[in-house]
């Protein structure tokens, strides 16, 4: 569905994962995009810019126009991106994202919530991270875990993101022990949306949760 | 054929795909960008299709 976008690839058929600049972290990061029946799900989208931008707005519009249903799950508001702009060409795009209190917009859009109870499309889950507001997303078919900020990939590995990082009362042990859970999971790989994904995805999960626990 | 004539034939055939590659935009960028004068703004503001929102 993206081969035409720079810097994308099918890792396996209807899994895409691509790159693009953000402008205000300054580096390239990650996005993913599955591609499941009547559903495209987009997770932490960012769209590229300048001459990068048609082929991926055109695979939009194509599924759009197909009438296939495009939804974006966000896995922590800092994280929000291209979703507006997705919204706003495609208005009919229902944005799932986790928030703190009772707020239910982002960035002045109606939002729906990202709960683990939360019914999405395309076999996806969310699971929580210790973060009130960041989901870790589980793509069931594909047995792919993509994660936000919570988990960082790092020197061929991952890493439980720096504690500077977390709110005040959220420490790096309870985030590692918090994430548990994903080791249930039969896990084929991770895609961190910042860094590289690791090659042995389930020892790097393991290891990550360790360390932020020792 | 002289010599350099499979260059010179693949240096053109480049050109040509990036001359269609480039109209393609072109056409793209301005249908698209007639359609969302069309279209209804969110919220009552254009939403441009680079914005990014959050900090990373």
């Amino acid at each position: 569905m993206l081969s035409a976008v720079e810097h994308a690839v099918e890792l396996e058929p209807g899994l895409w994962r691509w790159e693009a600049y953000h402008p205000t972290w300054k580096k390239d990061v990650a996005s993913v995009l599955v591609s499941s029946g009547n559903d495209v799900v987009l997770v932490d989208p960012l769209a590229p810019r300048d001459d990068a931008a048609w082929a991926f707005w055109q695979a939009l519009d194509d599924a759009s126009g197909a009438g296939r249903r495009l939804t974006v799950i966000v896995t922590v508001p800092d994280h929000a991106r291209s979703a507006p702009a997705i919204v706003s060409r495609y208005p009919q795009t229902r944005i799932h994202v986790a928030l703190r209190r009772a707020r239910r917009s982002l960035a002045g859009i109606e939002v729906a919530p990202l709960e683990e109870s939360t019914p999405l499309p395309a076999g996806v889950r969310a699971f929580e991270t210790g973060r009130a507001d960041e989901r870790a997303i589980w793509i069931g078919p594909q047995r792919t875990l993509v994660v936000g900020d919570i988990l960082l990939g790092i020197s061929g590995g991952l890493s439980v993101c720096p504690a500077g990082w977390l709110p005040k009362n959220v420490t790096r042990a309870v985030v590692g022990g918090r994430l548990e859970p994903l080791l249930q999971l039969d896990i084929e790989r991770v895609i961190p949306t910042h860094g590289a994904p690791p090659a042995e995805s389930r020892a790097a999960l393991e290891f990550a949760l360790a360390e932020a626990q020792s | 054929m002289m010599n350099g004539g499979p260059f010179v034939l693949y240096a053109l055939s480049q050109l040509r795909q990036q001359e269609i590659e480039k109209k393609a935009r072109n056409a793209w960028r301005s249908a698209s960008t007639a359609e969302a004068r069309a279209r209804p703004r969110h919220r009552g503001r254009a939403v441009r299709l680079d914005t990014v929102v959050g900090g990373c």
